[in-house]
């Protein structure tokens, strides 16, 4: 593992653009790729591929169900099968299938489950999901990650490429910060702390570690130090770092863009009851709601898990302790 | 494969083993089980390839004690196992696991999703041309789940020639007849509507079986093919043949005769196949 950060949120990537390329470059490495779709082969970044690739490319039409089982089962013959869809295809319409075809058949299944949470923008409830990490951490074995920016996402990518099992990858397909200098890589099941401080530690998933990082910066401001944890993986959760760092602080504050029933703020919540961690804790996340239209900013504030949400969570408590 | 021994007589003994474990059980889906025996027999007496290695896909995984029946009978599963259907600890789940039953090759049970697989790794074994056939057998209950239509619907539009897909139309389902659960299928139509070549044949009739897969294979036309088998739930025991629904049983003590007299009259069979004389 050596990552290095990029110290800034000006360079961006757009994450479908990411995804098309690194499967071709995996492909012309020689790789068994298998690319699937279920329609939106416009969509994920992945048009190049069915262009050019006919051999490691094939799309399902709308039959998400079937893609999953089958797609999967290929993986029999030594193919490793990404699968893609916006994310309540690929999660709460197919939880039977990644349990039985994928997980419970040990058979290999990478799925990007694109535009998560908020970023279904003007599609509104029946796209957005507040609840597949909740689905798929309940799965046995399954590996959730949720990159937080283009070289997580890769990298991830190019993990379950040579050591296979079923991964839930869990991202955006928009132009998003690099957090990551190209070239970094991580470690399987790992966290990467990103900023040490004192006083709040902010454990962030997914894009939301960009919130995470301005909100510190303006806590910085403020005279407060800040730790950031990009948690990256959702499951296995990396309570090594998480015990090891929460000791160090007065308040962490999970974030997350999903419902804070089954998500991250759970999951941290029961390893710091577990560990005995002597901090208080806070819980950003979406408060029991469907989803709704609206651009990403808007969708942030009404769920109150904006970088604003953050910096007066800590805030509060920082006024209350002084 | 060579043909081993007559179909009928694999048949017989598919039957007879499966009476076996389900009397060691005391209950069973002996249904489904009996009705798919000959189309089963055929399969593994006959069809199913060690090299290039074919692939057999129980949608109905409910059925499992068939597939399990045959397993013992190609030697892969042992005597003792046979008596510990669903017993804790035991190789043979109700449902087909295969990281668990050696011989096994798809984790089925969750209707619509065998099919599925199935064609994937015939899609897979095409793009890599093996030469390996895949043989799924799907439940006519189980065409209830919109799944298996997107299954049928890529088959046909990859034209996998390679997979040979067999409804087994016992026409009962758990909650009564098909078509008054579901509906009155007319499964020529509906599988020719999704441009799949449609053979509508005696379910039971070993000799028809046979025929029809030696058709397909020799006539290499390029399309899937669905083998639509009239078949009747229970098939082989009267009794069960005559039971309003006979799915699932848990077995009263006339079933039980009824099991283990056919165990009895039959076990000639099984040792037949099994290649041993007395």
């Amino acid at each position: 593992m050596s990552w290095e950060l990029q110290n800034n949120l000006d360079s961006k990537k757009e994450i479908r653009e990411v995804y098309g390329n690194t499967l071709e470059s995996m492909i012309k490495e020689g790789k068994d790729i298998m690319v699937c779709d279920s329609d939106l082969v416009g969509s994920s970044g992945a048009g190049k591929i069915f262009e050019t690739y006919k051999e490691n490319s094939v799309n399902f039409g709308i039959c998400e169900q079937n893609m999953i089982a089958a797609a999967a089962s290929m993986s029999v013959m030594g193919y490793k099968p990404f699968v893609h869809s916006f994310s309540p295809f690929v999660s709460r319409r197919v939880m039977d299938q990644v349990y039985v075809s994928a997980g419970f058949s040990k058979n290999d299944l990478h799925i990007y489950a694109s535009e998560p949470g908020f970023w279904s923008q003007y599609n509104g409830a029946t796209h957005t999901t507040f609840e597949d990490f909740a689905i798929m951490r309940s799965i046995p074995e399954i590996t959730v990650v949720s990159p937080s920016d283009p070289v997580t996402f890769a990298w991830v990518m190019r993990y379950y490429a040579e050591h296979g099992g079923v991964f839930y990858n869990r991202c955006t397909r928009r132009n998003i910060p690099m957090i990551y200098k190209e070239g970094s890589t991580f470690a399987y099941g790992k966290s990467n702390l990103i900023m040490e401080g004192s006083d709040v530690l902010i454990i962030a998933e997914g894009s939301m570690v960009a919130d995470a990082l301005e909100a510190a910066k303006r806590l910085k401001d403020r005279g407060i130090s800040v730790g950031v944890i990009d948690l990256l993986f959702i499951k296995p959760l990396d309570k090594e770092l998480i015990d090891q760092e929460v000791r160090k602080y007065k308040l962490v504050i999970s974030v997350e863009n999903h419902n804070i029933y089954g998500g991250i703020g759970e999951a941290i919540g029961a390893e710091l009851a577990l560990q005995h961690a002597d901090c208080e804790f806070r819980r950003l996340g979406v408060h029991d709601r469907y989803g709704q239209v609206g651009t990403v900013d808007y969708l942030k504030d009404i769920y109150q898990i904006s970088s604003e949400h953050i910096v007066k969570t800590a805030l509060e408590y920082v006024e209350h302790h002084e | 494969m060579m043909r081993q021994v007559d179909n009928r007589e694999y048949a017989t003994a598919i039957r007879a083993v499966i009476s076996e474990m389900f009397v060691a059980r005391g209950d069973g889906h002996i249904g489904g089980s009996f009705s798919i025996a000959d189309v089963m027999a055929v399969l593994f007496n006959k069809y199913l390839r060690e090299d290039p290695k074919d692939w057999f896909v129980l949608s109905k995984g409910h059925a499992g004690p068939a597939y399990y029946a045959c397993l013992y009978l190609q030697k892969k599963i042992s005597k003792k196992d046979i008596t510990t259907l669903n017993a804790n600890g035991t190789i043979l789940p109700s449902h087909p696991d295969r990281n668990l039953t050696p011989g096994v090759q798809c984790s089925t049970g969750s209707l619509g999703q065998g099919i599925s697989q199935a064609v994937g790794i015939a899609y897979a074994n095409k793009l890599k041309k093996t030469g390996a056939l895949v043989y799924c057998i799907v439940g006519d209950g189980e065409l209830n789940e919109g799944e298996t239509y997107e299954a049928l619907e890529f088959a046909s539009n990859k034209k996998l020639n390679n997979l040979i897909i067999c409804i087994d139309s016992n026409k009962k389902q758990v909650d009564g007849l098909i078509k008054d659960v579901s509906c009155d299928y007319d499964y020529q139509k509906l599988f020719e509507g999704l441009d799949l070549t449609v053979h509508m044949i005696l379910g039971n009739d070993v000799e028809e079986i046979d025929d029809t897969l030696s058709e397909i294979l020799a006539a290499d036309d390029g399309n899937c093919h669905v083998l639509v088998l009239n078949t009747i739930k229970g098939k082989g025991i009267s009794y069960f043949e005559d039971a309003e629904n006979c799915h699932h049983v848990t077995f009263n003590e006339t079933e039980l005769k009824e099991l283990t007299k056919y165990r009895m009259e039959n076990e000639g069979a099984v040792k037949h196949v099994l290649g041993i004389t007395e």
